[in-house]
């Protein structure tokens, strides 16, 4: 539908807007008021599109099936070349059904913008616009960035403030020390999604580590030390400093794994990351602790400490299943085929999960545990022989081949059926 | 192609003239005449045009575009010029930038010259169908005007229009990939669908179809579909787990959740690729990250072979992966679906694009035909040990995963080709010619691969040869072996497997690998029936494979695997042991084909009504001359007034059956079937303008029929039916009942879930389903199934009283399904118990051809049909053979006979023939025709049996009755033994979770020929035609009856006293030399008591 005149059509716009809502029922198993996109994609998004606005969104258009559009009101352009107080169409899609448009009238907004695109159906929504946004009123159409996913509904002064810095710098700066500390910085003081955003931007950074400076460190030390930040945004900091190797964030890293609370695992978890780990005296602590998952975590970096002789006790004894999964993944990494025989019985475990790493981590080490695969099955129940079926399914050839032997020697109709399933073959033949 | 024009080509010459001086030219001249250097050319091909003159030696001719060989042909005007056109394909090199080179001798010089040029193909364009000339045809071709197309120089593509519920197998939604074609083979369409998935039991349910963009703008054309989530109605898979492993085994995450998430996948063709590229974007509408298994639904089901590559190179799991196999449970990096037979030349790929960040492949299971491919997840960790989700999205966020679907030329190696260039994967190119006796040999199997010491076991690349017997794709490096195989010729090397040729694939960028396979035989057989006209039959060869299929040989334990196989697909439909070749001769009764050299027995047959005709042949290699044999048989069973049917056949429309509706037609007519009642799952298919195309209508006829297919409560035949114009299925009967878009859901089996925003939809109860048949109304309006008398039979009935858990011989009769139990089949938890037991006009009583098939049929069925009869509950039963595949010859096993008025197959009435079934009056065999008649003693007019003016009840006030019991059979099937079943006792067989549900049964009368109880006479039907004799026997037994009762009689021939049916009938032959003849009757009734109707006798079960 073209937009030919803003003013004369407003009125019909919301009355657009008021039908389609009707017209949207709930889809099956959709909230009656899910949750808005926008936000993080914004980060990503300005780094790249060529026009960056703080606006007011007026005048919410149902174009067609998926379609909308509005007017936004230009406040300032963060990049770009737009007066303020012009107004531009924006456009975007609704996939999604029963769910409240991302833009409503009156929303202040910073958006991303690209040009229209090329493509038939945005074309046939405005047959007027022309390709780079130029021209009268009526031609300037954009859509929003990142499938209309790059906007920051209701931005505080300081997350525009940081998004203008971001605007600012130059495409070369991003992924170096300028780039990541306006990034740390966002992190650390934007609005949540914004921050978040920032820090998904900083994940795609390539050797972070060489890039984070002194500044971007304080920033993130004071993002986990925050008492304000949301705990989702401090999660995923604390795993970016782990992935990334910050190293010279540990001692804040420490401090959150310090603080018993529900980070406190991510912490450990994000240290046990940091070359060269934990010590020997963190391991043989957290082992001691209630909580399986720090006993997971130190399992893992058990090896050639103290503590590594007691993870086949672990395997079998260890009340936490995830605590036996890390236990017989880790035993049979670091001592291949030779530990195998200490790995067998997490291939019975109670929990189906344990047995499924088990199968995994003995499955892994090739052909040579086959033989001892098909001991283990003799005379096994068809539950029983779930972990072992697996691990032989993992093994390689070797493994195959006797599973298609078992399938039909095996004298339990059940497992040879739980055989055939392995093998991904017919079941039922008719 | 614009040619030159003569003055053109004059002044090339004069210009060669000038350059050399006046004499002819004592060294190549070498023009490219098209391309010009630096042209810019668009469109779907380019010409090339070559002048080769001077002392140029035609033969070394040479022209490569971008390192990829130009086949140049001589101009047909022009002398000494070659032309050639290169169309937009992956395998012709034509690409964006492009060097074309070309080099010629002469003289012992060279002359080598390039151009460049630039090329700029059509753009791609998708629109909406409203021509018939746009939509895709072929085998499998499904779509129709108002669908999508997706089109480039390379290939078409549909999407099917949305919403469109028509459930048939996983294309029961719109919106979905459903046809794909090349445009230089237009027609020959044979893949079925791809169905995305959401979270296992659920997928898209399209509900809006449009385009993105249609291609003016030269960008890749795009078509999107969208739509919530809503059950699989046709997968249910936590039953399957949940009935192996216990209650709570599956993933309770992916059992019928509905998850607060839209979904839009868009499919998109750029402007020179043989393959859609679909994206499917999840959206979360919830208030929590949203966890999903997703994937996709495949299924070929076309005429097709299957392959999946083993996935990464450095990929440490993942098991062997040779043709046919459908092992992937734990990862693959390409599925493959190539044609054979009929559909040679057509193949299909399907890849997926690993999730981001997930260190695990992707996977599939197969079942039936269906796949179900999870990304970047092992079906195996997920479905037996609970392995979470891969793929999730964030509050109000949304994530795509993507997949590339492809349609190609006829070789698994070009999914193989696509998979390595997509990932961008390094490769290498091998590439070669096949021959036999030196002449080119098109659709020779090609298979490289990792080798043991003897054999491929992990196989790199699989090729089908083109036209002109040669091969070429890309492996990543490696040290490979090679070798090559054709059907009905020996290996090369005349060995009984192959050469493997070493390939040395490291050091060498490309290598040329040819096989010379050796000449073969050839054998030419025309069959004619007693009066000399031609007529269809089985030729069958017996004797040994010289160069059997190459079997998967890796050891363990001195055992064998025997399933997988390198060149072709040995899984699915293998000859029965014993023969080394099938083939059917059609209406003109002739029938030629490939056989390798050596000493065979040739067996021409018809089924059992006729008598069988074998000559032993030795077969020589070319030039020897073929091998002719003029073969004679002749109708030895007297069926008259009855017509024979197949009750239960699948062709190329049902998900799990290969084979065509042209193979399934000619085969049956061979088997000397009259009637093939059509019963693909979930589709009405109509074999009758192929029959009358194949001029088979003089020998075989057929009727509508469909398999109803539930997921996990049983299968149900419908016949005869009609055929709605305005569905792809021609009016597939909705026994999920079906709900409004996205509102699918039964409620949750978990008590403490929430509820439903809806209305919750539960699948059809069996006595539903039966009203659904009666009751369905075409789109177009009027009742769809408009016979007068269809008849519904139950299928392999275990397969619907054992899941229900329906003991026959347990009053009332009804389902002992838990709540629970109820819950994971989709089932309404407030439906009484008995509604659960539908008594169906007929049931399945055997269905095949082997000894394990008999078996099933008296030692687990029987006694579930008399428990019904006991109860006074009349059940036809039903003797056919479920076929899905060919060359097993199950299409030549047990059948039913009915009585017709007019038993020709070109005339016969099918409404006839479901009114006998309702109507009880049906005898059914493998290699024995019998016959009953009950006759009241003392008024021998007074008679029930089998005809069509008959009764199968009388009424007597004395009870003396005589059984009256005639047999024939061909002398190829003896028979010794006849049982008879009088209200019989029966005695459990099997149960389900201590339910009993499967029952044999104890007869009531047995009688022996080699003891003596009756008399076998072998009688000459046409002395004309050697070999045309039958056994036959006539019995009268008077049975004196105190309560209203029921006879059924089974004719068997027993192990010990009566040879096997081999090779007529092949099946089962390492087990005590072979399948056995058998028949038997339906239940003929005697009423006592004179009240005219039959009094139940009531339950007799031996404890």
């Amino acid at each position: 539908m073209a937009i030919h005149s803003r003013a004369a059509h407003r009125a019909l716009r919301a009355l657009w807007v008021a039908v389609a809502a009707a017209l949207l029922g709930s889809s099956g198993g959709a909230l009656a008021s899910p949750p808005k996109p926008g936000g993080a994609p914004l980060v990503a998004a300005i780094e790249t599109t060529p026009l960056v606005v703080l606006g007011t969104i007026d005048g919410v258009t149902r174009l067609d099936a998926h379609g909308y559009a509005a007017d936004l009101t230009v406040e300032r352009a963060l990049r770009g070349e737009v007066e303020p107080g012009s107004e531009l169409t924006i456009a975007w899609e609704e996939l999604a059904k029963g769910r409240e448009t991302r833009l409503a009238n009156a929303d202040r907004i910073v958006v991303a913008l690209e040009p229209l695109p090329t493509q038939s159906l945005w074309r046939t929504r405005f047959p007027n616009a022309s390709d780079d946004g130029s021209g009268n009123d009526n031609d300037r159409v954009f859509v929003i960035a990142t499938r209309g996913t790059a906007f920051q509904p209701g931005p505080d002064p300081t997350t525009t403030a940081l998004l203008t810095r971001l605007a600012a710098l130059a495409p070369d700066a991003w992924n170096g020390s300028t780039g990541v500390t306006l990034l740390a910085e966002t992190a650390a003081h934007a609005q949540p999604r914004i921050a978040t955003g920032a820090l998904a931007r900083l994940q795609r950074v390539e050797n972070l580590s060489s890039v984070f400076e002194a500044a971007a460190r304080a920033e993130f030390a004071a993002l986990l030390a925050s008492n304000e930040a949301p705990e989702r945004l401090k999660r995923e900091a604390i795993q970016l400093i782990g992935d990334a190797d910050l190293s010279e964030l540990r001692d804040p890293l420490a401090g959150v794994a310090a603080a018993p609370g529900p980070l406190e695992a991510d912490a450990w978890t994000a240290l046990a990351k940091l070359d060269p780990g934990l010590s020997a005296q963190d391991v043989a602590a957290l082992l001691g602790r209630e909580e399986g998952v720090l006993r997971a975590v130190a399992v893992e970096q058990a090896k050639a400490t103290p503590s590594e002789k007691r993870v086949p006790l672990l395997i079998v004894e260890d009340p936490a299943p995830e605590v036996r999964s890390a236990a017989v993944e880790a035993w049979v990494a670091w001592n291949g085929a030779a530990g195998v025989p200490q790995a067998e019985p997490a291939l019975f475990d109670v929990d189906r999960q344990v047995r499924g790493h088990a199968a995994r981590a003995i499955g892994g080490v090739g052909e040579e545990v086959v033989p001892r695969l098909l001991e283990l099955l003799e005379g096994r129940s068809v539950e029983d022989s779930l972990g072992p079926v697996a691990a032989l399914s993992l093994a390689g050839p070797k493994g195959y081949t006797a599973l298609k032997h078992l399938e039909s020697s095996h004298p339990d109709e059940k497992v040879r059926k739980l055989i055939r399933f392995a093998l991904g073959q017919r079941i039922d033949p008719h | 192609m614009n040619l030159p024009s003569r003055p053109h080509l004059l002044a090339l010459c004069l210009g060669a003239a000038l350059l050399v001086g006046s004499q002819c030219p004592s060294q190549p001249i070498l023009s490219i005449v098209e391309p010009v250097e630096g042209a810019v050319l668009e469109g779907c091909s380019v010409a090339v045009l070559v002048s080769a003159k001077g002392t140029s030696e035609p033969g070394t001719l040479t022209a490569d575009l971008n390192g990829v060989a130009v086949p140049l042909v001589p101009h047909p005007v022009a002398p000494k010029v070659f032309e050639a056109v290169i169309p937009v394909d992956p395998a012709s090199g034509l690409a964006a930038q492009n060097t074309l080179t070309v080099s010629v001798e002469g003289d012992g010089n060279q002359t080598t010259k390039s151009v460049s040029f630039q090329h700029q193909p059509e753009a791609p364009q998708a629109r909406q169908i409203t021509d018939s000339a746009d939509l895709i045809t072929g085998p499998h071709g499904d779509s129709r005007i108002g669908d999508w197309l997706l089109e480039n120089c390379v290939a078409r593509f549909v999407v099917q229009d949305a919403p469109a519920r028509d459930l048939t197998g996983i294309g029961q939604y719109g919106g979905n990939l459903i046809d794909m074609e090349r445009r230089d083979t237009p027609g020959r369409e044979s893949f079925f669908e791809v169905q995305p998935m959401i979270n296992i039991e659920t997928v898209v349910n399209a509900e809006i179809v449009e385009i993105v963009n249609d291609g003016s703008d030269g960008n890749p054309a795009i078509v999107r579909s969208c739509g919530p989530d809503d059950p699989m109605d046709y997968i249910n898979a936590n039953t399957l787990v949940d009935d192996l492993l216990g209650p709570g085994s599956f993933p309770a995450s992916a059992d019928d959740v509905d998850q607060p998430v839209r979904a839009c996948t868009e499919y998109i063709v750029d402007d020179r690729s043989p393959y859609v590229e679909m994206v499917t974007t999840l959206e979360n509408l919830g208030s929590e990250t949203s966890a999903h298994y997703i994937g996709d639904y495949l299924n070929g089901s076309g005429g097709l072979e299957q392959w999946t590559n083993r996935g990464a190179a450095n990929n440490p799991f993942g098991l062997s992966s040779l043709i046919g196999e459908m092992t992937a449970t734990v990862s693959f990096g390409a599925f493959s679906f190539h044609g054979y037979g009929r559909n040679e030349g057509v193949s299909y790929a399907y890849i997926p694009i690993p999730l981001e960040g997930s260190p695990a492949p992707s996977s599939s299971f197969t079942q039936t035909g269906v796949s179900a491919v999870l990304h970047s997840n092992a079906v195996i960790s997920v479905l037996f040990l609970g392995f979470p989700p891969t793929f999730s999205v964030p509050v109000g966020e949304s994530r795509s995963f993507t997949r590339f679907v492809g349609v190609g030329s006829g070789s698994a190696s070009e999914a193989i080709d696509q998979q390595l260039s997509l990932l961008g994967t390094a490769t290498k190119t091998i590439h070669g010619c096949v021959t036999v006796g030196g002449d080119p040999a098109p659709g020779a199997r090609v298979a490289i691969g990792t080798m043991n010491a003897t054999t491929i076991v992990d196989m790199a690349s699989h090729f089908v040869a083109d036209a002109t017997g040669c091969y070429r794709g890309n492996v990543p490096a490696g040290i490979y072996g090679l070798a090559a195989a054709k059907k009905g010729v020996p290996y090369e090397g005349g060995g009984a497997t192959p050469i493997f040729h070493s390939v040395d694939l490291v050091n060498n960028d490309i290598v040329e690998q040819n096989v010379a396979l050796p000449a073969t035989g050839r054998v030419e057989v025309s069959v004619s029936d007693a009066s000399g006209a031609p007529i269809p039959a089985r030729i069958g060869i017996v004797g040994t494979d010289p160069s059997p299929e190459l079997l998967n040989s890796f050891t363990l334990a001195g055992v064998l695997d025997i399933d997988t196989s390198l060149f072709h697909d040995a899984t699915d439909d293998p000859i029965p042991d014993g023969l080394a070749w099938v083939q059917y001769a059609g209406a003109d009764g002739q029938a030629g084909f490939d056989l390798e050299p050596g000493s065979y027995d040739l067996w021409v047959s018809r089924g059992s009504e006729y008598s069988a005709y074998s000559e032993s042949i030795n077969v020589a290699a070319a030039p020897a001359a073929p091998v002719t044999v003029a073969a004679q048989i002749a109708r030895v069973v007297d069926t008259s007034g009855f017509l024979s049917s197949d009750f239960h056949v699948h062709m190329i429309k049902s998900s799990d059956s290969t084979i065509s509706n042209e193979d399934r037609v000619e085969q049956f007519a061979g088997e000397g079937v009259d009637n093939i009642v059509a019963t693909d799952h979930d589709r009405h298919t109509d074999l009758d303008p192929i029959i009358t195309d194949r001029g088979l209508a003089a020998h075989v006829g057929s009727i509508v029929g469909e398999e109803i297919t539930t997921f996990d409560y049983g299968h149900f035949n419908a016949y005869p039916l009609g055929l709605d114009p305005d569905r792809v299925t021609g009016g597939s009967t909705d026994w999920a009942r079906g709900a409004p878009i996205g509102e699918g859901f039964p409620a949750s089996c978990d008590p403490g879930a929430p509820p439903l925003p809806f209305a919750p939809s539960y699948t059809r109860l069996p006595g539903e389903i039966f009203d659904e048949v009666m009751n369905a109304q075409k789109v177009a309006g009027g009742v769809l199934n408009d016979s007068p008398s269809v008849a519904v039979q139950v299928n392999h009935f275990g397969s619907h009283y054992g899941p229900l858990k329906i003991d026959t011989a347990s009053l009332p009769l009804r389902s002992q399904l838990s709540a629970a139990e109820r819950c994971a089949r989709r089932f309404d938890p407030a439906a009484p118990d008995e509604d659960f037991f539908f008594a169906f006009p007929a049931l399945e009583l055997w269905n095949g051809h082997t000894r394990g098939h008999q078996s099933e049929f008296l030692d687990a069925r029987i006694g579930v049909w008399m428990n019904l009869l006991n109860l006074g509950i009349k059940t036809t039963g039903i003797f056919d053979t479920d076929t899905h595949a060919f060359f097993t010859v199950r299409s030549g096993g047990a059948r039913s006979w009915t009585p017709a008025s007019n038993d020709d197959p070109a005339l016969f009435d099918g409404d006839e023939v479901g009114a006998a079934v309702l109507a009880g009056k049906v005898v059914g065999g493998q290699g024995i025709y019998v016959q009953a008649r009950l006759v009241a003693t003392n008024d021998t007019n007074n008679a029930a049996d089998f005809s069509l003016a008959g009764s199968s009840q009388l009424t007597t006030t004395d009870g003396e009755v005589t059984l009256e019991i005639d047999i024939q059979a061909p002398t190829w099937a003896p028979y010794d033994t006849i049982e008879i079943y009088r209200n019989a006792t029966t005695s459990v067989a099997g149960s389900n979770g201590g339910v009993p549900v499967d029952y044999t049964a104890i007869p009531t009368q047995v009688l022996e020929s080699f003891t003596g109880d009756f008399n076998v006479a072998t009688v000459t039907v046409d002395e004309s035609v050697p070999g045309a004799d039958r056994f036959e026997s006539s019995l009268s037994l008077p049975f004196s009856v105190a309560q209203d009762s029921w006879f059924i009689v089974i004719v068997k021939g027993t192990d010990a006293n009566s040879a096997s049916m081999f090779p007529v009938m092949p099946a089962s032959v390492g087990q005590n030399g072979g399948v056995r003849a058998l028949g038997a009757t339906n239940a003929l009734y005697v009423d006592v008591d004179g009240n005219g109707v039959f009094d139940a006798p009531g339950l007799s079960v031996s404890p």
